[in-house]
């Protein structure tokens, strides 16, 4: 089965992510050289994390903590 | 480098040990067997070393006090090595345990690191342009005592001087000192301090002002001029909503100042030019903005078009896409010249304003977390080297302790029809 672009996965999934208690975002990363979806969480507990598919239409998923994202005005 | 350095102090410890030995034994021909000892090791040197593991072999005293020989090896476990050679007693010995004999003292086997002190410049210390600075500081090592006259100095990772103190002047900005001392042992020791020379990206600048500095709506703190742009021959500021039209609360031909209120700015004395226009923030964790920007209509005499001088200078016109892996940078009100890359793009995020949280769509994510902080709002992302070398990639309005978001600077570019006022 040929996966799908992963700007089409993304498209389709970031509402659904979104929406999870504390994710504050959702992109797409790379690891290694190997395209992923990255989800960012305000805070990286398990609760949380345990929450996260590790993959989505075939995508590795990567969690990754520090999104408590704010504007940066001084 | 390191086994090398491995290997250099069993020698230097192979030297010292029969020394130990004659002020510890009986006079010579004695019942140690010293002199036996190393005649069999001498014998059996050859084909002990060449077993994979050894890295030196030697002679010392068992814990009876009879001679015996020492077989070091670069780790724990390394097999096939004798009990005993011609009836006497070998011991293995990991090289790093062994400094442990070599220190009757008793400090075990752990070097510790050298204890580095910045005494001068402050942390935080400001500079008028050309001063000659003292820099002086200190540098203890448990093992190795003062190092003070050893240490290495840097400016923003560049060599300026060697030893316990000099004088030298450094060019405007804000610079990362850091000393440096290195021990008998290889382990280091650091110390930093910031400081400023000239006119910090927070003071008032002297008109035409750089981009990269501070700058704001009367109403709110203080955030960075990006970049100046054109359109119809007319010179516009550019930064974020947030900086210039106080999150949708401004008015059209409100005043935006130099520097920023934070950071001491008057209205309207330290006026640079006067909201244009801006996009509305949608405050919803449904919406999908794509800019957090704003342009002051300003002039040639009122703003320049290039970074203070130890920036990455004025930025070329036409703006590039970003890609993961992307090497970036900017100059910013508050963290000045940084680098970083683009860790992921597309990124949707919740961004949380004084007015709420708004969702954006399309976004680039930079890290490290020391590529921006707040008040560098507005900053202009450009590629560092290659052909790309200062294109236009993105616009600063956002981030956490570990990334920092930027709108995708095209989007920003055509949504007010300007063109960057570049190379």
């Amino acid at each position: 089965m040929k996966k799908a672009n992963i700007k089409e996965v993304l498209s389709r999934h970031i509402d659904g992510l979104m929406e999870m208690p504390g994710v504050t975002g959702v992109a797409e990363g790379k690891l290694g050289e190997k395209p992923c979806i990255t989800v960012f969480l305000s805070a990286n507990t398990p609760e949380i994390v345990g929450r996260i598919p590790s993959h989505i239409e075939g995508y590795p998923v990567q969690v990754v903590g520090g999104g408590e994202f704010k504007a940066l005005a001084s | 480098m390191r086994k090398k350095h491995l290997l250099s102090i069993v020698l230097a410890l192979i030297l010292v040990l029969p020394v130990a030995m004659v002020n510890a034994s009986p006079p010579s021909g004695g019942p140690t067997g010293l002199e036996n000892a190393i005649a069999v090791k001498d014998r059996h040197a050859d084909t002990l070393l060449a077993t994979p593991g050894v890295a030196g072999v030697g002679v010392g005293l068992a814990e009876n006090g009879k001679a015996a020989i020492v077989i070091f090896t670069e780790k724990l476990g390394v097999r096939g090595l004798p009990a005993s050679i011609e009836g006497i007693p070998a011991l293995v010995q990991k090289s790093g345990e062994f400094v442990a004999l070599a220190r009757p003292e008793g400090k075990g086997p752990k070097n510790n690191s050298p204890v580095v002190t910045i005494t001068s410049p402050p942390d935080g210390a400001m500079y008028d342009t050309g001063t000659i600075i003292v820099f002086s500081g200190m540098a203890n090592d448990i093992e190795d005592g003062d190092l003070s006259a050893a240490l290495s100095w840097t400016a923003d990772g560049s060599p300026i001087g060697i030893g316990q103190s000099f004088t030298i002047s450094l060019g405007d900005g804000i610079h990362t000192i850091t000393a440096l001392a290195t021990d008998s042992g290889g382990k280091t020791g650091t110390s930093s301090v910031t400081i400023t020379v000239g006119a910090s990206p927070t003071s008032w600048q002297t008109r035409p002002v750089p981009i990269g500095v501070s700058t704001g709506h009367p109403d709110i703190t203080a955030g960075t001029i990006g970049a100046r742009v054109i359109k119809d021959n007319k010179v516009y500021a550019l930064s974020n909503n947030h900086v210039y039209a106080n999150e949708n609360h401004a008015s059209i031909d409100d005043n935006v100042l130099q520097p920023g209120v934070y950071d001491g700015g008057r209205n309207p004395a330290d006026a640079i030019g006067t909201l244009s226009a801006f996009k509305p923030i949608e405050f919803s964790r449904r919406a999908n903005n794509v800019i957090d920007a704003a342009i002051a209509l300003s002039s040639d005499g009122l703003l320049g078009r290039a970074t203070p001088s130890d920036g990455y200078g004025t930025p070329k016109s036409a703006p590039v896409t970003a890609y993961i892996g992307m090497p970036v940078m900017k100059y910013g009100r508050t963290t000045g010249f940084t680098h970083g890359q683009i860790y992921v793009i597309d990124a949707t995020v919740n961004v949380r304003y004084s007015s709420g949280v708004a969702r954006f769509v399309h976004q680039i994510i930079i890290t490290p977390g020391t590529f921006s902080a707040g008040g560098d709002s507005g900053s202009l992302i450009v590629v560092e080297g290659g052909a790309d070398n200062n294109s236009p990639v993105g616009l600063l309005f956002a981030g956490s302790s570990s990334y920092t978001i930027a709108n995708p600077i095209n989007d920003v570019l055509a949504y007010f029809g300007v063109t960057i006022d570049g190379e």
